[in-house]
């Protein structure tokens, strides 16, 4: 039985998000009959909790899942199985992996999500007070004059100037539409926002601007985030802790600091190393990462990693390294955990 | 962190997505404070606009709905009114002057016995003339409640008959007979693409939105209907349609046969954008927002591809008039007394001496005449329809 799992191991109080053995499959089929030939494995049993103020970063190269797992935690999508025990503004512990449409509506606002694509997050044919407006009016805020006023407070927290919510998105810019993706999510004060790469679609230019918003936001409105990247450079100013993901699995979770400090899986130094440095004498041995990261649909024996790693040994050819515990705090799938001394980044 | 949010620096410098909008200068050149509250009908527009004939056939189309709307105000004789002596009239052509002055007026005819023939020949009478009247008395006809006997032309003097497109074997007035005759045709067209519009939408987007095993069965009908060849099913269905059905009963079956073979092109692409859209983004930020299914559809999916419904609608429009007159010309669709543009090219088929009464093929004229508004309509619209995809 299900709900016997979460009476061994109760959710720790500080913890408004905990997922447990949360997996994503998207069969593969053939033919006119939609035989079932295999599955692309997007999210492959991930654990990982958000506690109250916390922001936990989730990183890893393109199709690695993050996505995937982002939208499974909202269910956007449907996971194929797994436990999603989130806390509810009123304090109940609900797991939002088995509830119905229904049952979820209500809890939406709670959770938001702030988008990649500032270009296609936006319904171009509403203009901005509709769009920001929209979660009060279906969340029953009927009076107009209210939710214009909290649209106009909503735009002045978010760096826009409040006439512009006369305006359609096709008047605004990457970093500006960013601006409006996330006023519509902070609306109605959400408990968990879940922000899935919100500024690698901008320029870089732009880029630190919106960082510094959602900071600024974090602190001023007391937000919890899920916060999405490809690369371990966006992560570090705005992360309590990060998590790590390789081929739809975790292979590093650890506080910031730990994980700068001494990372502990392979791929993790291998990120570290992919991320520019404007010093130019820092340069000494940074590898970044080559070859490709393997199908989902279909990843190797062993260590999934196995094949970019520069450790690999004999037994990660066939044996799949768990997620363990190897310092307090730092969790490692690496089968060379302890006896690899990994460059991390200095501060 | 201890920057005041208010002091957010706005980048001015990232261009918007102004630029791809593709309005022509007169647009951009607008205010870009007015662009930027343009809604999407209005940008659609704005691009409508540049397109000189569509916007001159929608002009036209804005008189075709007068007359369908009020086709007894545009007539001035009843289309059954019928005179044997009268018969094969030739145009009586419209004049504006007369002596310098404005005045409606138009060419008298005198028919002539050919005393060898025994054939009536009309020539025009150079001393007379027949004076029309603008807004002037004929036949009562009622809108809604409303009763009148004023119409846009009539003869001047009560009683005379003038036949501005000529006049058919029985002595009918074609020109008011083509108005009535607009009414019917284009209304068959109009309401069978609605209502292959409305199965379109509907069995289209259920398979679009929600896939799987509805889909899989809507899918196939609509190959089925796509591989029936239409001209047998219509010869078919038009045999098996009761003779003793009255005029609007055969007119409301041809419209419904019409649409029900109609729709699958507008389901297909209707099915193509459900499943397209579905993937949006903001499609999945209006569900995490905590909208309903029916907000959904209604609010964020239906409205972006609304204007290329209304493209692909307008730009079937044609078709849907020409196989009526196809119909109603090979005899198996409308039938007198029933006018439309079909029936009247049938009748005038019977006519041995086409060469002689030219003007009986005016109808065909109309006809092209419509078939070319709706397309250019259609056109402007499906290239305005979506401006914020290049
Ligand atoms: N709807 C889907 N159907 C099939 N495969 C999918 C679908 N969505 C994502 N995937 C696959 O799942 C993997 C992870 O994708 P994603 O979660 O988008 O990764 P990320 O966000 O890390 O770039 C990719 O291999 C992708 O091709
Ligand atoms: S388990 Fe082996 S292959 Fe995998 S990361 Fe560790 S050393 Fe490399
Ligand atoms: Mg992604």
């Amino acid at each position: 039985m299900q709900p016997d799992s979460t009476l061994t191991r109760p959710v720790e109080p500080d913890r408004i998000l905990d997922v447990r053995n949360l997996k994503k499959y998207f069969p593969i089929t053939r033919g006119i009959m939609k035989r079932h030939v295999g599955d692309v494995r997007a999210v492959d049993d991930i654990n990982l909790f958000i506690r109250k103020g916390e922001t936990l970063g989730l990183v890893g190269e393109s199709g690695c899942g993050k996505t995937t797992a982002a939208r499974s935690i909202l269910r956007a999508i449907t996971p194929t199985a797994g436990e999603i025990l989130y806390k509810t503004k009123s304090g109940q512990t609900v797991d939002l992996g088995k509830l119905s449409e229904k049952e979820l509506r209500p809890l939406r606002a709670e959770m938001q999500m702030i988008f990649q694509d500032p270009f296609g997050s936006l319904n171009p044919r509403m203009n901005i007070l509709d769009i920001i407006s929209e979660p009060m009016l279906v969340n029953g805020i009927t009076s107009r004059k209210e939710r214009e006023d909290r649209v106009t407070e909503l735009l002045r927290k978010v760096g826009l100037r409040p006439e512009y919510m006369v305006r359609y998105p096709h008047s605004f810019s990457g970093g500006q539409r960013q601006r409006i993706g996330i006023a519509r999510a902070l609306a109605l004060q959400p408990n968990l926002v879940v922000a899935d790469e919100p500024v690698s679609a901008l320029d870089v230019s732009v880029q630190a601007q919106v960082l510094n918003l959602l900071m600024e936001l974090m602190e001023e409105m007391s937000l919890t985030y899920l916060f999405v990247a490809h690369d371990l450079s966006v992560v570090r100013h705005i992360c309590d802790r990060v998590t790590v993901m390789y081929v739809g699995k975790i292979v590093e979770t650890a506080r910031t600091e730990d994980l700068f400090l001494s990372p502990l899986h392979p791929y993790t130094e291998a990120l570290m190393n992919a991320i520019p440095i404007a010093d130019p004498r820092i340069l000494q041995n940074r590898e970044g990462l080559s070859g490709e990261v393997p199908s989902p649909a279909n990843p190797p024996d062993g260590c999934y990693f196995h094949s970019r790693c520069n450790y690999k040994i004999d037994r990660c050819l066939v044996e799949l390294p768990e997620l363990r515990e190897v310092y307090h705090d730092h969790w490692c799938a690496c089968h060379r955990a302890e006896e690899l001394h990994l460059t991390g980044l200095s501060k | 962190m201890s920057e005041k949010n208010n002091s957010v620096p706005e980048e001015t410098k990232e261009p918007t997505a102004l630029v791809d909008l593709d309005l022509d200068e007169m647009i951009r050149s607008k205010s870009e404070e007015k662009v930027s509250v343009a809604s999407n009908w209005k940008l659609v527009w704005w691009r409508f606009r540049k397109n000189k004939l569509a916007v001159l056939s929608l002009i036209l189309l804005f008189f075709v709905l007068l007359i369908i709307m009020f086709p007894d105000f545009f007539a001035n004789q009843k289309s059954e009114e019928t005179n044997a002596r009268q018969a094969f009239v030739p145009i009586q052509k419209l004049h504006f002057f007369r002596d310098g002055k404005p005045d409606l007026w138009a060419d008298k005819m005198v028919g002539k016995r050919n005393p060898k023939t025994l054939a009536m020949e009309w020539v025009i009478d150079e001393e007379g003339y027949t004076d029309l009247k603008f807004l002037g008395k004929s036949f009562k006809w009622k809108f809604l409640f409303w009763e009148t006997n004023v119409h846009l032309i009539t003869s001047a003097n009560p009683g005379e008959r003038v036949f501005l497109l000529g006049s058919d074997r029985m002595g009918r007035d074609q020109y008011s007979r083509l108005m009535y005759a607009t009414r019917t045709s284009l209304t068959v067209g109009l309401v069978s693409v609605l209502l292959s519009v409305f199965l379109g939408v509907v069995l289209g987007g259920i398979s679009g939105y929600f896939g799987g095993a509805v889909d899989m069965v809507i899918q196939r009908l609509i190959e089925i209907l796509n591989s029936i060849p239409y001209v047998p099913i219509w010869m078919a269905m038009a045999a098996a349609l009761p003779r003793e059905w009255s005029a609007e009963q055969r007119f409301f079956a041809i419209t419904v046969i019409l649409s029900l073979l109609g729709w699958t092109t507008l389901g297909r692409e209707v099915r193509g954008k459900f499943m397209s859209i579905r993937e949006e983004d903001f499609v999945l930020a209006a569900e995490l927002i905590g909208c309903s299914k029916a907000r959904i559809i209604m609010k964020h999916m239906v409205p972006t591809f609304l204007s290329h419904i209304i493209a692909t609608g307008t730009l079937s429009i044609p078709a849907m008039i020409v196989n009526e007159t196809s119909l109603s010309f090979l005899g198996l669709g409308l039938r007198p007394p029933a006018i439309s543009y079909g029936v009247m090219l049938q009748e005038a088929q019977n006519v041995q001496t086409m060469a002689n009464a030219s003007w009986l093929m005016i109808p065909g004229l109309v006809l092209v005449i419509a078939v070319l508004m709706f397309n250019l309509i259609g056109d402007g619209l499906r290239d305005a329809a979506d401006p914020y995809s290049k």
